[in-house]
């Protein structure tokens, strides 16, 4: 296929086939969809908003994606003009805050048709709580988090430009198709590639990881049931796909005290959330070697970041750490793993976990992480918003029901307050909010004694906790 | 050299090139995330002679 409605089209990235990869296994479509809202204490005057959001799509190639198939069942993807369909708005001011929360959750549960077909879905929405702003919904095919955040805050940009004396109004988006050529280069075959290739192999090669569960003893039942004492990876989902969401929430005052040692110490948060994760492992485990999937959002140069579309690579991020390393040295030790993957990120995950497979045969199914941890560092708060004074406005994630993982963290800033989110997202017969209870007081409490004395061992902290 | 790198490291960041000076720390002063600092150093070595001692792959940056 070259062209599909006069559009030249072109193949998808390995991004996105990732997505239809896990799409396959998934008896719930709306697994892709990523539902969100922002609202603001302020009157909004709507039309200027409606003509700021088409102004954004103006701007965005991403946001006007369209899929097609060719006779064989290849996925294709081009890029339309403009956008043409009515912005919707709503009016939940007759009903109440819950209500009008479950209609939007229910939005967000309904999937996107994917051939010749718009994959976002734009509705301006006044609250019942004096909040007023927009619900917005996307495919993952065509936007994960960061692309998402972009988009939403182009939009509060232009209305502002308009709205306010001195906000300026936005720099450029880049070109999605510009950098869709660079990514399809990339899988075309280059140095870049044959090196990365080159990295994972012998990092796969290297030894066979180990699953460590939430509760210490799935491998081995999982020995026990299979009668193989030398089995290190297990299946960890249930048979329903079926997802619920459970947030807890850190103040913004511990937040900080985290922050500040990550900046002492020259490490992202991702890094220190990590060590974190990996030393309940251990001490539920009892291994050393310890991995989890860790979301690398690929955006690094200004291009990049502000192309839009789905970039995210998932790796496992495995480390072996003994008990009598210091909890410094441990966290070190993590960054320089992440940092590895950061260099060779590009790489196909797809081919990963198929490499993996082939290097050490397994059951079908069968996984050695028992979750994945992104942490998004962006949020919505805004040049043109903070100009305005004190204004409260409000985000909110909703859930689409579906998940194809056993369990899924995402760590976002909360944009009021700075404070951190710890957003959980389980298949509900596999993991259960106790366990998640469990997990998240285990995961503060190494965290902190870790950054109260990062002297301390790896053991001593595993045995105070 | 460092003109070079000022071209470079503008491509990561919105920042200015005449406010980037040798004194700059690339994540203090100039907001890279380690994810930019390390697509940088991978984008350096594709396209430099320059040569690489391991103390700066652990990027203190400087």
């Amino acid at each position: 296929m070259k062209t599909r409605k006069g559009y030249k089209v072109y193949p998808l990235t390995k991004a996105q086939k990732f997505h239809f990869y896990y799409l396959e296994f998934c008896p719930k479509k709306e697994v892709l969809n990523i539902g969100t809202s922002l609202t603001i204490a302020v009157e909004l005057d709507w039309e200027v908003l409606k003509q700021s959001i088409y102004k954004a799509y103006e701007r965005c190639e991403a946001m006007r994606l369209r899929l097609a198939q060719d006779k064989d069942g290849t996925w294709y993807q081009y890029v339309v003009d403009r956008e043409e369909r009515e912005i919707e708005f709503v009016d939940f001011t007759d009903v109440s805050m819950e209500e009008a929360e479950r209609t939007m959750e229910s939005w967000t549960q309904v999937p996107f048709e994917h051939k010749d077909s718009p994959l976002n879905r734009i509705v301006m929405i006044r609250m019942p709580d004096g909040h007023n702003g927009i619900y917005f919904l996307a495919d993952h095919l065509s936007m994960d988090a960061q692309s998402l955040i972009c988009f939403m805050k182009d939009i509060i940009e232009l209305y502002c430009s308009v709205q306010y004396e001195n906000v300026p109004y936005p720099s450029d988006m880049t070109s999605y198709l510009e950098q869709l050529q660079k990514d399809l280069a990339y899988e075309a075959g280059c140095r870049a590639k044959d090196r990365d290739t080159e990295f994972f192999h012998k990092l796969i090669e290297s030894s066979e990881p180990i699953y460590n569960g939430l509760d210490g003893d799935e491998l081995e039942k999982q020995r026990a049931r299979s009668k193989n004492k030398k089995l290190r990876a297990i299946v960890n989902v249930s048979d329903s796909v079926d997802s619920a969401l459970d947030i807890f929430h850190l103040e913004e005052e511990p937040t900080k005290r985290l922050m500040e040692f990550c900046e002492k110490y020259h490490v992202s948060l991702a890094t220190l959330l990590l060590m974190g994760l990996r030393t309940y492992f251990q001490k539920v485990n009892g291994n050393d070697d310890v991995s989890i999937n860790s979301a690398i959002a690929r955006r690094a140069t200004l291009q990049e970041k502000k192309c839009g579309g789905t970039r995210i690579h998932s790796f496992p991020l495995r480390t072996i750490l003994s008990r009598d390393k210091t909890f410094l040295e441990g966290i070190y030790e993590v960054r320089d793993r992440q940092n590895e993957l950061f260099r060779h990120a590009n790489f196909d995950p797809v081919e990963y976990f198929a490499y993996r497979s082939k290097t050490y045969p397994t059951d079908p199914g069968c996984t050695y992480e028992p979750m994945s941890l992104t942490y998004q560092p962006l949020t919505l708060r805004e040049k043109g918003l903070e100009r305005l004074g004190d204004i409260h406005y409000k985000t909110k994630w909703y859930p689409n029901g579906a998940t194809t993982q056993a369990m899924y963290l995402t760590v976002m800033h909360r944009p009021d307050d700075n404070g951190l989110d710890f957003n959980f997202e389980h298949q509900v017969k596999a993991v259960s909010r106790e366990k998640l209870e469990y997990l998240y007081y285990y995961l503060c409490r190494i965290m902190f004694r870790g950054i109260e004395d990062p002297e301390q061992t790896i053991g001593e902290i595993i045995d105070a906790v | 050299m460092l003109e070079r790198l000022k071209a470079i490291i503008v491509n990561y960041v919105e920042v200015k090139e005449d406010a980037i000076t040798p004194e700059s720390r690339f994540m203090e002063d100039l907001g890279f995330t380690s994810f930019d600092f390390m697509s940088m150093l991978g984008e350096l070595r594709t396209s430099s002679t320059w040569r690489w001692t391991s103390r700066r792959q652990r990027g203190s940056a400087r």
